[in-house]
């Protein structure tokens, strides 16, 4: 793993970035934690058929390479802001487009893992950190689980730098619905019965007596452990134990992020003495299919159950650094269905995406923020971002048929908070050949393609490309009050 | 390399058995995977110092531990390489160790299989959450998850003894909420054979035995007790390590 991890960090730095520069400094907020929610648009979402489209009015068509990917466009809000003219994208942008920033970005892979890792580690910036990893080292000092990871891919891998304590590397979670059970390592295991290890309180206190007898006699005495004490995997397990697992257990997460009911024989919990989030019911109203409803265990839309968990975590201040992953109708592909049918499947993976997004939006903006004083009169969206990575977008051309878009570094993605300087779309999609154009870091002014004719593509040194992952990956993480050496962000973005 | 008595190869049998049970085998993976599991076995021992210059194992600084630990005493390892008992490997050690099947073991809420959900807590891969690496550390969650899976397969055999002829836990009258020393010290040793494959030490004897002071406290009685003692050697390091 490790190696995979330092693969990564030096086939992030191709134009001769070092990957070990950026040092930590100074965080720009002190009043409280901000959170990061990083959706995985999992096999390339491409901002053409979103927030980034081409008219079908000023389409260009080539005779040979076909019609730039186009659209019935239309403008919600009557600003720059731009999409597709059906539900979804229109009913985000009338949401939250005053809080969105669409950003062109030129990426560096079009492999998917690797643009998945380069997309949320910005090219190993910032030491190889992952955007989730560089919030929660920054804001979860004092959170149980500050990077909590429901990603799969490049998305769900960690980041490239040696010196991050574990502590802040992500906990990866492949079942919302159940991981809370893990947070603990005796409540519910049993029925509720009459014998003592079956009954949660004296359970609980049994346990800690056994406990007590491992870690302190077993572990003293055994000669196994006296030959084998400096094992670092057993110093891990101690470790763990003395420092972590009790403030998990004491936390009572076991509790505090089940959001499921009882459900009978789906999911007896109160057979085996376990209980729901206050908050479950709340939040099974917004996200009404992120409970499982068969044996399986699994959500019936996986996605809505992510959202859920990551609402609690934050909710919770368990997390401030949150991975989704848009898992596909398929259970697999996603956004790579585009190489079936590209105009269905990615705007069914962008529907969703910016549903679920929605709804988690909503539980953020109902849960009222308190700090030590009592409340503050703000939400928890108030100091949140929610990230859609889209890894890379697609072939710019439709050929006429169903079959064959393929893969293209060049896109854009889109953040939405309040902590942006929102309602911008920074870049603009040529429609003479698709590509989305660079901007001005401070003004946000687009800087359009010069000198190329109709059809013709623009060159991969073209000065009037976007920015690539290193500056969108600083730009965020500056919004978010995230600060190291050597960091390129874009001023455009940032909120007064 | 002489045979080793075969008690002490028995913590290791199943790691011998499964090897890196998901993810692909390499060439070499069977031979390194058994010489690194002999060189562990050979620390634990006060005698295995030429058998192991005949693995090629512990260099000689372990040889320079041997020098200067006295008679009997356990020898420091200077590589101490242990490796952590992946789920599979944990699941299978629990069904040998208490007599159980896989679906045994372990099924949270009586529904899902505690490896199913916490596989990758458990050290393991999920292909189809798209984890296809094994986490370089363990995950804040390893120990509570192997702590659940270790603990109802103990409560999972004592149902099965209560309710037939017993089979692990058969030192003690489970129905009864005292017990002699003799019969504790029985209980101890069955199990401790049965998770760490050898004998107890007096010292460790002691302590689980008072453990039956804190069960009777709580209201509780033998079988509490057995599955305290159960709970505590299968979640020791040395059961969780090879």
């Amino acid at each position: 793993m490790q190696l995979v991890a330092a693969g990564t960090a030096a086939g992030a730095v191709p134009f001769g970035l070092s990957a070990l520069g950026g040092l930590p400094r100074a965080r720009a907020f002190d009043d409280g934690p901000r959170f990061m929610v990083v959706i995985g648009c999992f096999g390339g979402a491409s901002m053409l058929d979103c927030f980034m489209p081409v008219s079908d009015r000023v389409a260009y068509t080539h005779p040979d390479r076909g019609t730039v990917i186009s659209y019935d466009t239309t403008r919600p809000r009557g600003d720059d802001m731009s999409c597709p003219d059906r539900d979804q994208p229109v009913s985000f942008l009338l949401n939250h487009g005053s809080e969105s920033v669409v950003m062109g970005y030129q990426g560096s892979s079009v492999n998917h893992f690797e643009a998945q890792r380069r997309v949320v580690n910005g090219r190993g910036t910032f030491r190889g950190r992952t955007l989730t990893e560089a919030v929660s080292s920054t804001y979860g000092g004092a959170m149980t689980l500050p990077n909590v990871n429901m990603g799969r891919g490049g998305y769900s891998e960690p980041g490239a730098d040696v010196e991050l304590s574990p502590r802040y590397q992500a906990e990866i979670v492949t079942n919302p619905v159940t991981f809370a059970l893990s947070t603990s390592g005796h409540a519910g295991i049993t029925p509720v019965g009459d014998r003592a290890i079956e009954t949660p309180d004296i359970r609980a206190r049994l346990i800690e007596k056994a406990r007590t007898v491992r870690d302190e006699e077993l572990e003293r005495h055994s000669p196994f452990a006296q030959t084998f004490a400096t094992s670092r995997v057993r110093q891990d397990l101690i470790t763990g134990r003395r420092d972590r697992d009790p403030t998990l257990e004491s936390a009572n997460l076991i509790e505090k992020l089940l959001y499921v009911p009882d459900l009978g024989d789906i999911f007896p919990l109160n057979k085996y003495g376990l209980s729901s989030a206050e908050e479950a019911s709340q939040i099974l109203d917004v996200l009404d299919d992120a409970w499982p409803t068969n044996t399986s265990g699994i959500a019936a839309d996986r996605l809505e159950a992510q959202a859920a968990l990551a609402y609690l975590l934050i909710r919770n201040e368990v997390s401030c650094g949150i991975t989704l992953t848009e898992p596909g109708t398929d259970g697999f592909l996603a956004f790579d269905q585009s190489h079936v049918d590209h105009r269905s499947a990615q705007q069914t993976h962008w529907d969703r995406v910016l549903a679920v997004a929605d709804k988690l939006i909503g539980l953020l903006k109902g849960a009222e923020y308190h700090d030590a004083s009592g409340p503050t009169g703000t939400s928890y969206w108030d100091r949140t971002m929610i990230v859609f990575a889209t890894e890379f977008g697609r072939d710019k051309w439709d050929k006429g048929g169903t079959f064959g878009t393929g893969h293209n570094m060049n896109n854009g993605l889109l953040a939405v908070s309040p902590l942006l300087k929102g309602g911008q779309v920074l870049g603009q999609t040529d429609p003479w050949n698709g590509h989305i154009c660079g901007y001005d870091a401070d003004t946000g002014a687009p800087t359009p393609f010069t000198g190329l004719a109709p059809g013709e593509d623009p060159a991969y040194d073209d000065p009037n490309l976007p920015p690539g992952e290193e500056q969108v990956y600083g730009a965020l993480l500056d919004a978010v009050g995230v600060s190291y050496d050597g960091q390129q962000t874009i001023p455009a973005i940032q909120r007064a | 390399m002489r045979a080793l008595p075969a008690l002490l190869l028995l913590p290791v049998l199943p790691a011998l058995l499964i090897g890196c049970d998901d993810k692909p085998a390499g060439p070499d993976d069977d031979a390194t995977e058994t010489t690194e599991t002999a060189e562990t076995t050979d620390d634990t021992t006060d005698d295995t110092v030429d058998e192991t210059t005949d693995t090629g194992g512990p260099t000689s600084s372990d040889d320079t531990a041997t020098a200067t630990t006295e008679p009997g005493e356990p020898v420091p390892s200077t590589r101490a390489d242990l490796r952590l008992k992946r789920w599979r490997q944990l699941s299978l050690d629990l069904e040998g160790a208490l007599s159980l099947t896989s679906d045994q073991i372990c099924m949270e809420a009586g529904v899902y299989d505690c490896v199913d959900l916490n596989v990758v807590p458990l050290g393991g891969v999920s292909v189809q959450n798209g984890v296809f690496e094994h986490p370089n550390t363990l995950q804040a969650t390893s120990n509570l998850a192997i702590e659940r899976l270790a603990l109802q397969a103990c409560y999972n055999r004592l149902i099965l003894d209560l309710e037939g002829e017993p089979v692990i836990y058969t030192d003690v009258d489970l129905d009864a909420a005292d017990a002699s020393d003799a019969e504790a010290e029985a209980q101890i040793t069955n199990l401790t054979r049965r998770l760490l494959a050898r004998d107890p030490l007096p010292e460790e004897t002691a302590a689980l035995s008072g453990l039956r002071a804190d069960v009777a406290t709580e209201g509780g009685d033998n079988a509490d007790w057995a599955v305290l003692v159960c709970f505590s050697l299968a979640t020791s390091t040395e059961a969780l390590t090879y």
